[in-house]
């Protein structure tokens, strides 16, 4: 077991002085290797979820578990190497990059911080990635405005996977891309896995994909959990009515 | 049916670029939605911009003419621009943060979207702004309301922007994947809010989507494009149903599917 929630709790407190809860007992684990989905409703709390397994957010209460150690509350060293092993593609690209750096620095940074190679191997091996991701060299030279919204996407992607780390969180991190550019990122994602053997978190609202790549898939609504699914047949299994009023919204689409 | 919005042979290019929309040739007429579809990078944000003059300093128009409700946008100066966006033309960007103020309340830059154009009452652009909020299915309306962008999730951040292009109830909305981060059940919702919209206040939209399938329930006509050029721009059924480019077959070839889906 790599990472274990217990009973995650999570409130803001709104402009109103009232307390609002975001995330409510959310129990949730995620295998080595595995990669596990998350759907729900528009604002039920995936992202703030994601979160806290990063370390963004403090939890109010609950425990969270890293390679069978508590890990909730972390500091100095231990929360730079916990940052370096679990990584999130956030759900608003363009919120990531800072507009003046060129996406060849935003690549290289993390590997030059971290120390893991010099500059000049670096930008090679940032080129490769971006070419991983069906985009050419030719983009490290650019600014971020420069960029579709895709391209800022897959540039992301790109990073975090450079990166190597323990887990990944995908926030919605394909639903800019066209079906042919996200298969082929899914399929990156799925070679890369085989390769490097990472467990992954899928936060999506496409219970298509979610069910074609996850070996789990959590169904959450207004912060909590509200089914777990692991027979990979969404169909066959939803039993919770939210789980079914997803399912037949997704089939007027399709 | 009569034309809304004509658009000539419009080539448009970054400085030091090759032409990024290679002389594109649409019509869309009163009431009609308009999905468009395409690889990442193909030119679709830039199409948009074009439209509402909202290009990069570095970017330029090489060639065409753009035509909305009878007017040469081409020569539109700043304060006709003001009067049209929001007002006639509604839109929803690519990532609706960066154009929410991120410093200001929802309530307040609803109200002010609304009152910039319309000469009403606070209390009245207060009470339409809840209303359209409700119909994007943000129920806990007084909370949101009441929150600065940060303090919302993605996908409530992009029903407050197209609450904010749709409470005007403009002749055209231009919208930049609007739905891409909503949940299903959401999407389908607001879908059928802006379809009603269309049916009311005789709306046309132009939207732009990953989704396939949100694009054939909603749209009458699509546009694939490519490259920065139209591959193929008809009804919607023939599209679906007889696909005749090569690259539109593998858009729809390349849809994830359910497994139980058959038989539902
Ligand atoms: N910083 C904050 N302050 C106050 N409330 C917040 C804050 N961040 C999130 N929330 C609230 O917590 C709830 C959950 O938000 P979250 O971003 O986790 O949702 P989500 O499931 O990721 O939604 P989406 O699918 O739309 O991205 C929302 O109602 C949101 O308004
Ligand atoms: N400001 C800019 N300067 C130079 N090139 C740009 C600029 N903005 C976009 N481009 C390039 O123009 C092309 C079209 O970009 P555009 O944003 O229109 O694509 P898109 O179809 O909206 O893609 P996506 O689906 O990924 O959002 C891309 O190859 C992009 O790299
Ligand atoms: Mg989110
Ligand atoms: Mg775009």
């Amino acid at each position: 077991m790599i990472l274990e929630l217990n009973n995650i709790n999570k409130s803001f407190i709104n402009n109103d002085k009232q307390s609002f809860a975001a995330v409510k007992n959310v129990n949730m684990h995620l295998g080595k290797g595995e990669c596990i989905g998350i759907v729900g409703e528009s604002g039920c709390g995936k992202s703030t979820l994601a979160r806290i397994i990063c370390h963004l957010t403090y939890v109010d209460n609950g425990n969270i578990f890293f390679k069978g150690r508590n890990s909730t509350r972390l500091k100095g060293k231990e929360l730079k190497d916990y940052y370096k092993n679990v990584q999130m593609v956030f759900q608003d690209p363009l919120s990531t990059f800072s507009p003046r750096m060129k996406i060849g620095d935003y690549l290289m940074e993390p590997f030059v911080n971290f120390k893991i190679m010099g500059k000049k191997e670096a930008r090679k091996y940032v080129g490769d990635l971006l070419e991983n991701v069906g985009l050419s060299k030719e983009y490290l030279n650019r600014y971020p405005n420069e960029l579709s919204g895709g391209q800022l996407q897959r540039v992301v992607i790109a990073r975090c996977i450079g990166i190597n780390p323990e887990i990944i969180i995908f926030d919605e991190a394909t639903s800019c891309l066209d079906v042919s550019i996200q298969n082929q990122i899914l399929k990156l994602i799925f070679e890369l896995r085989q390769k490097s053997n990472f467990s992954s978190i899928f936060i999506t609202h496409d219970l298509a994909i979610a069910e074609n790549i996850c070996d789990r898939i959590y169904v959450m609504k207004s912060g909590e959990i509200v089914e777990v699914l692991e027979e990979n047949n969404i169909v066959r299994e939803a039993q919770h009515p939210y789980t079914k009023l997803l399912l037949e919204s997704s089939l007027v689409f399709s | 049916m009569s034309t809304l919005l004509e658009i000539k042979n419009l080539t448009v290019k970054y400085d030091g670029e090759e032409n990024i929309i290679n002389n594109i040739n649409i019509s869309v007429g009163h009431k009609e939605i308009i999905g468009i579809v395409g690889e990442s990078g193909c030119g679709k944000t830039t199409l948009i911009r074009t439209i509402i003059n909202l290009l990069p300093k570095h970017a330029s128009i090489v060639g065409g003419e753009i035509i909305f409700d009878g007017k040469d946008l081409c020569h539109f100066n700043k304060e006709q621009w003001r009067q049209l966006r929001g007002k006639e033309i509604g839109m929803v960007f690519q990532n609706p943060s960066s154009y929410l103020n991120p410093i200001m309340k929802v309530e307040k830059q609803i109200i002010e979207a609304i009152r910039n154009h319309k000469n009403v009452e606070v209390k009245i652009a207060k009470e339409k702004a809840k209303e359209t909020l409700q119909k994007m299915n943000l129920l806990d309306t007084e909370r949101i309301m009441n929150s600065y962008p940060f303090q919302l999730s993605g996908g409530m951040k992009q029903r407050v922007a197209i609450a904010m292009a749709m409470v005007m109830e403009p002749k055209l909305i231009i919208a930049d994947e609007p739905t891409s981060a909503l949940d299903v059940t959401t999407q389908l919702q607001i879908t059928n809010e802006l379809i009603q919209l269309r049916d009311k206040f005789n709306t046309s939209i132009i939207m732009v989507t990953h989704n396939i399938g949100c694009a054939a329930y909603m749209s009458d006509k699509i546009m694939v494009m490519n490259n920065g050029r139209i591959e193929e721009f008809a009804a919607t059924s023939r599209i679906l149903n007889d696909p005749r480019k090569e690259y539109t077959k593998q858009l729809l070839g390349a849809m994830p599917k359910l497994k139980g889906a058959e038989g539902w």
